[in-house]
């Protein structure tokens, strides 16, 4: 199978997530830079001792929110008052707080599908034959550290990660 | 979880000291409320007991929302409340008073409610039963007393602590039976929940005898909620800004207080919407007439400001996450949210004696400040007999650093 170019890389895996942020922190501290992390479930603090940028990801919920809103007001207001206009106990064809509900929903429902489908495509979890997990524990009670090296370094890194307390090293190529 | 030991230096910052002229202020202005309202009870019985109705609901909702977050901590083991629960503690030290003022409550009734004025019948004897006065009195005792006794338990509880530190501990970890202040907790907010229903309606909904809401108690709750959140953020950030938490507090506990409010004026909105959205759909000529004096002489104008103070603009507002950590932001949202708090009291209250909108007057004002005089005398009192953070609680540093988890 041809293998894409991997950049060398250390990555420890550990069993606490306080050690993670710990670890995270002296790493950077030595200097290393392009960490990134793996872990099984968001963990407080992590992406502000990454040093991550806030994400870009509300704008598209806040897009895909009013969108979707407008669309599910358009459609009330098309179907209710101009396709089909029923005289409902006498309120105005288009009268707002009854079309609330569907408005809200809609708008709802679109953040919500549009959130997910750019969290795939931002984070790349397309279907890909050739997809390969880092390691298969971060996806259940190992939190993993990825660390950026040039490959004379490795050996430093992997002793340095040890001391911080992980439970497994490894070298990435 | 294995705990993580970081050493946290956090110097106990002891009771609360407030300057000398808070004390003489809040007595002088319970004076004066005292004597505005034996003054308006003279020229005015209906407006004065109708004023005191407002204010005794206001602060009310504030003592009883400080306990109701308490127990809210406890039973669910929370850590990121420990830090600042000396303040809702403080607002429920109100209780007693409430209790006294209640029975004072009881005397105004034949001059408040249209029910109990002579002659008056309504229509199923049930409902005659259930609004005769000793039935009427005996609810809102029991309920009064109940929430002092569960106040009055939290408190203890809670500062026996910063003496025997590390006892009583809360549950810690899943899995495990709960402790007695989990159950206490429990106790409470059921009780709570039937109680404050069965009285937010007999005080407010009974003004209007013929018209009934299903969402009376859920509208009640959401703006107690909301309302008590707004004001242990206003004084969290007072606090901290005159450096009485010795560092306790930090900009994230800003962070997730100002989430919570944020939180809980869609939860507002979304209960009073609803209640508004099913009584205007069905156009009944019985429900409407709730909202109709409400919406129209110039009242119309206060449910505006009531949706913008108690929704739109905490919603925009605090939805950004750096100016949830913006004093200057915070205090006025959460100042807003409470001062609205006190609009919606009056706004649910006033309009059966007043068809056009009436802007509160010196009887309105000064019985307000008389409320608030106690209320704050008894707050004081107690954020200045114990120290200001539960410095005992065993989640109390894990609070401080903020790990939750």
């Amino acid at each position: 199978m041809p293998s894409k170019y991997r950049p060398p890389a250390v990555l420890a895996l550990f069993l606490d997530p306080q050690k993670l942020l710990d670890a995270v922190k002296a790493v950077k501290d030595k200097g290393y830079r392009g960490l990134d992390a793996y872990t099984p479930y968001p963990v407080h603090g992590l992406s502000e001792a990454l040093g991550l940028k806030i994400s870009w990801m509300p704008r598209v919920t806040k897009t895909g929110f009013f969108v979707g809103a407008g669309l599910g007001f358009t459609l009330e207001a098309w179907t209710m008052a101009w396709a089909w206009p029923l005289n409902i106990a006498g309120k105005p064809f288009i009268s707002v707080p009854a079309y609330m509900p569907v408005t809200f929903e809609s708008g709802i429902l679109i953040a919500g599908i549009s959130t997910f489908c750019a969290v795939l495509i931002a984070a790349r979890l397309r279907p890909a034959p050739n997809f390969h997990n880092i390691d298969d524990s971060i996806t259940n009670d190992r939190f993993g550290l990825y660390v950026p090296v040039r490959p004379y370094e490795s050996g430093n890194v992997q002793t340095l990660l040890k001391e911080l307390g992980a439970e497994e090293v490894r070298d990435l190529a | 979880m294995h705990a993580h030991e970081e050493t946290i230096e956090i110097a106990n910052p002891g009771p609360a000291v407030f300057p000398a002229r808070v004390r003489s202020l809040l007595l002088a202005s319970t004076a004066l409320g005292v004597a505005v309202f034996v003054a308006a009870l003279l020229i005015d019985p209906q407006r004065a007991w109708y004023s005191f109705l407002v204010n005794y609901l206001f602060f009310l909702v504030l003592g009883v929302g400080g306990a109701f977050l308490v127990a809210l901590e406890y039973i669910t083991s929370a850590t990121w409340t420990v830090v600042f629960r000396r303040l809702p503690e403080a607002a429920s030290a109100y209780l007693p008073a409430a209790f006294l003022l209640g029975i004072v409550l009881l005397i105004g009734v034949p001059h408040i409610y249209p029910w109990a004025a002579p002659g008056f019948s309504f229509a199923t004897s049930s409902k005659n039963f259930w609004f005769s006065m000793p039935f009427y009195s005996a609810r809102s005792l029991i309920t009064l007393a109940g929430w002092v006794i569960f106040a009055w338990w939290f408190q203890n509880n809670s500062t026996k602590q910063d003496t025997n530190p590390g006892q009583l501990l809360p549950r810690k970890t899943f899995g495990k039976p709960p402790t007695i202040r989990g159950r206490v907790a429990a106790g409470f907010i059921v009780f709570f929940g039937y109680s404050f229903t069965i009285v937010f309606i007999d005080w407010v909904m009974s003004l209007e005898p013929q018209w009934y809401t299903n969402m009376w108690g859920p509208y009640g709750f959401a703006g107690l909620f909301e309302a008590s959140l707004a004001l242990t953020l206003f004084f969290t950030v007072l606090f901290r800004r005159h450096h009485m938490f010795g560092g306790a507090v930090r900009d994230y506990h800003y962070v997730d207080l100002a989430r919570i409010v944020h939180a809980f004026s869609i939860f507002m909105v979304y209960i009073g919407f609803a209640q508004y959205l099913l009584v205007w759909y069905a156009n009944f000529r019985e429900e409407t007439v709730y909202f109709h004096e409400r919406l129209v002489g110039g009242w119309g104008v206060v449910f505006m400001f009531l949706l913008f103070a108690k929704w739109v603009l905490p919603f925009c507002i605090l939805m950004n996450q750096k100016v949830r950590t913006n004093e200057t932001v915070l205090l006025v949202m959460s100042g807003l949210i409470v001062v609205a708090e006190w609009v919606d009291c009056y706004w649910m209250i006033m309009p059966p004696i007043h068809k056009a909108f009436y802007f509160p007057n010196w009887v309105e004002l000064g019985v307000f400040l008389g409320f608030l005089g106690i209320f704050g005398l008894l707050a004081t009192r107690y954020l200045s007999k114990h120290a200001l953070v539960p410095i005992g609680d065993p989640k109390f540093l894990a609070s401080v650093a903020g790990r939750y988890l």
